[in-house]
């Protein structure tokens, strides 16, 4: 059975961008359109500033996918992120409505209602709610109860959240174009479906998504998402910096950072002066090569030590089997990697979106990792919709359903 | 305390406790477990989970990594400590690579740490040049003070057909005996105090490079033998870096005999080795137990153009950040005490956002800077 078209839009701080998508029965999604929009100054650190030129941006990202789709988009499912963006843990427990029946699915229903129902500040609104594990009277880390037997169920359950008018006004930028807003995810959640595996997630992985204005995390331990959220610095703040150190515009500076990398540099490259020719604003200059290089290696080191501080007071940093895999569109900085190696004290990679094709997305893939992810959530949750025992279309409490497991 | 980081540090520590035998506490920290053997109880393994117990090879960041792996073992080896001079032979990989970690982790467990850094001798090649450069960078912004020895300038004192391990053998020497000056300076009381803050202050002046150099005189003309040694300095090479020096440091140990006329006689001579203009700081100090004997430490802060041999290039305006000290618990917030180097107008892609901040730090800030990592600000007209 085929699905229609599915599109997934991102609002990104360096872009905006719309994927077209088509859903097949073993899995695999064709990618049949790509719309892609610049949103410098409209949005930073992941949110949006001016609602105006953003809704402009989002509007020329969707005309351009449906040209290259040939579909019209009158729907789309929008990912978010932002240094709003954080994660907690909640747990709930019930009685076993009929020890001798075993437990249900509406015992595991009861029992998410509850670990769901924590009080957010009111200006939070709940994205994601995932069941961790279960447990069932003293036996910890059940992965299914259904069928056993006991007389209490409780749930680990990690809620994932955000601001409420950051998440308002992404919507409200989609939908004031007049296309729906069919469901809304956090980016890195949707990065984890389109990147890792099965066995990455059950040896324990941190999947590091490195966008222009944050940086969004997922870590997966013990088979199950032990930890979401997003730290609003990005690879705008490596730009700023070299910009702030040599007096540069961000343009330069921005240049400058893709031509030097964070890569060791060799013997003759120690002492190797760029000449950069005057531009407007800005006298001729020249600058050294190795401190472009530190400055950038010092941003970069310090955002994943932070990081990695993060995972070790979770209790995660053991528990990484799989290491750190790396996307986004800050992976293209050569020798990002020894960096990122020796900030976690784990093995780091690239992700590759799995199970896609179509365009161009072999080398690019990994700046769009976000966008594939939702469609890919998209294509599950309507098919599950269509079994018997669907659920309803609710922002909030639909979304943490189709995670925690594969 | 005295420890030495790597192959170079260790040696000069295990020199200094040699002519040092009542000194103080000692430490040799090494990737490499076999040359840690002789250290005993005093030797600490550093990296064993990331290099099991072998060199580094040279490289740079194994050192670091081997270091910052065993952070909290370093941090609990200082703990107590005020001040600890920390000797290491920079252009290889343990000491140039762990010892700015030591340094970092050395200050979070309060010490006050003064790093004496030896560079690689000429024929050593460029790479270790400037594998040790980046690490006397790193070195000077994570310790208090940092004191460079240039080895190169000792091969000036040394006779010709002088065998190579002499050679190194003087280096380690001219290393101790630069900690048993320092460390008498900064530790006896003396009859006019000099204190660690003169050190730092002067340690943060221009590039930050500072030589040490010590002289001894004994016997009548002790004053004219001091200074005449200090004139012929192979370090001071034969006193031009205190010519060009706009900053020093001058402490004089002498015996209870020491008079008025000769401290004078001293500072005359030496301001007119030096500039007029200088910014001399100086302390005296009298020992009980020294008869007619009188020795003269100089810390001075060199120009970055005496150095030919330095690859780094010549900068117009260097720009010095304010470094950011570590405090051992986690830090209020960053203390900018160099204004307008970030300030609201040029927040650039961060305007009108929330700045991003993490357990009080700014992270919108930039790094290097929070770092302390100097950067030489690009010239503004291009090279003829």
């Amino acid at each position: 059975m085929a699905w229609d078209p599915l599109v997934a839009v991102e609002i990104g701080t360096s872009k905006v961008c719309a994927l077209v998508g088509e859903a097949r029965e073993d899995g695999l999604i064709l990618i049949t359109g790509l719309g892609v929009c610049p949103s410098r100054g409209c949005v930073r650190k992941g949110l949006i500033l001016d609602l105006e030129k953003a809704a402009a941006c989002v509007k020329r990202a969707i005309e351009d996918a449906e040209q290259t789709s040939r579909v019209e988009i009158g729907k789309v499912y929008l990912t978010v992120a932002g240094g709003h963006v954080r994660c907690l843990h909640s747990q709930g427990s019930v009685p076993v409505l009929d020890v001798r029946a075993g437990i249900t699915p509406e015992d595991m229903e009861q029992v998410k209602d509850v670990a769901r129902a924590v009080n957010l500040p009111h200006d939070r609104e709940l994205m994601h709610s995932i069941p961790c594990h279960y447990l069932v009277d003293d036996q910890p880390f059940v992965n299914n109860p259904r069928g056993m037997r006991g007389a209490k169920l409780a749930l680990d359950m990690l809620l994932v959240h955000g601001a409420r008018t950051a998440l308002a006004n992404a919507i409200q930028a989609v939908q004031g174009l007049g296309i729906e807003v069919a469901d809304v995810a956090f980016s890195g959640l949707c990065a984890g479906m389109a990147i890792l595996t099965p066995e990455q997630k059950e040896a324990g992985v941190a999947l590091v998504e490195l966008g222009a204005g944050t940086t969004n995390y997922l870590v997966y331990a013990g088979n199950a998402i032990a930890l979401a959220g997003s730290l609003a610095v990005g690879g705008d703040h490596v730009t700023n910096d070299i910009a702030q150190a040599f007096n540069l515009s961000l343009k330069r500076a921005e240049q400058l950072k893709q031509d030097t990398g964070a890569g060791h540099l060799e013997p003759s490259q120690h002492i190797q002066e760029l000449a950069l020719p005057a531009e407007a604003g800005f006298s001729a200059c020249s600058v050294s090569v190795s401190d472009v290089n530190t400055v950038i290696r010092a941003r970069l080191d310090e955002t994943f030590r932070l990081l990695a501080r993060l995972f070790r007071e979770q209790g995660l940093a053991q528990r990484l089997g799989a290491g750190i895999v790396l996307v986004g569109g800050g992976v293209q900085m050569k020798g990002l990697l020894p960096i990122a190696e020796c900030a976690f004290d784990l093995p780091a990679g690239i992700g590759r979106p799995i199970h896609f094709s179509g365009l161009t997305l072999a080398a690019e893939g990994v700046a769009y990792a976000a966008p594939l992810g939702m469609l890919r959530y998209a294509a599950r949750s309507l098919r599950r919709e269509s079994e018997p025992g669907g659920l309803g279309r609710l922002v909030g409490s639909v979304l943490g359903r189709f995670w925690g497991r594969t | 305390m005295a420890a030495g980081v790597g192959h170079g540090g260790c040696a000069a520590v295990a020199a200094m406790a040699r002519i040092w035998p009542k000194g103080t506490r000692v430490a040799y920290i090494d990737t490499d477990g076999r040359s840690l053997d002789a250290a005993g109880a005093d030797g600490l393994q550093i990296g064993e989970r990331v290099i099991q117990g072998m060199g580094t090879g040279g490289e740079q960041r194994m050192g670091q990594r081997a270091a910052e792996s065993d952070a909290e073992r370093i941090r609990g080896l200082f703990r107590g400590i005020d001040l600890l001079f920390l000797a290491v032979g920079l252009g290889g990989g343990a000491g140039t690579g762990a010892a700015p970690v030591v340094a970092r982790e050395a200050r979070n467990a309060g010490a006050f740490v003064v790093a004496l850094a030896s560079l690689p001798f000429r024929f050593e090649g460029l790479r270790r040049m400037e594998i040790a450069s980046c690490g006397l960078r790193a070195l000077q912004a994570s310790a208090d003070a940092a004191v460079v020895l240039p080895n190169q300038r000792l091969l000036r004192q040394a006779a010709e057909r002088t065998h190579i391990p002499a050679v190194f053998r003087a280096a380690d020497e001219a290393l101790a005996e630069g900690v048993q000056a320092l460390w008498r300076v900064v530790t006896k009381p003396g009859v006019i105090p000099l204190g660690l803050e003169e050190i730092r202050a002067l340690a943060r002046r221009g590039q930050g490079r500072c030589i040490l150099a010590c002289a001894e005189g004994r016997g009548p003309d002790k004053v004219a033998q001091a200074l005449a040694a200090l004139k012929g300095h192979a370090l001071l090479e034969d006193g031009a870096v205190l010519e060009t020096a706009d900053a020093y440091l001058v402490s004089v140990m002498g015996g209870a005999d020491l008079a008025l006329q000769d401290v004078d006689r001293l500072m005359d001579g030496l301001r007119r080795l030096g500039r007029e203009d200088a910014l001399v700081a100086s302390g005296l100090c009298c020992r009980d137990d020294w008869q007619d004997r009188l020795c003269v430490a100089l810390l001075v802060a060199e120009k970055a153009e005496a150095e030919a041999a330095n690859p780094e290039p010549g900068p117009a305006e260097p720009e010095r950040p304010a470094a950011e000290r570590p405090k051992p618990a986690p830090p209020a917030g960053p203390k900018i005490t160099q204004t307008g180097l970030f300030d609201t107008v040029r927040q650039g892609p961060f305007t009108d956002v929330e700045p991003t901040v993490v357990d009080g730090t700014n992270l919108d800030m930039p790094t290097y800077l929070r770092r302390g990592i100097l950067i030489q600000k690009t010239q503004r007209e291009s090279p003829a």
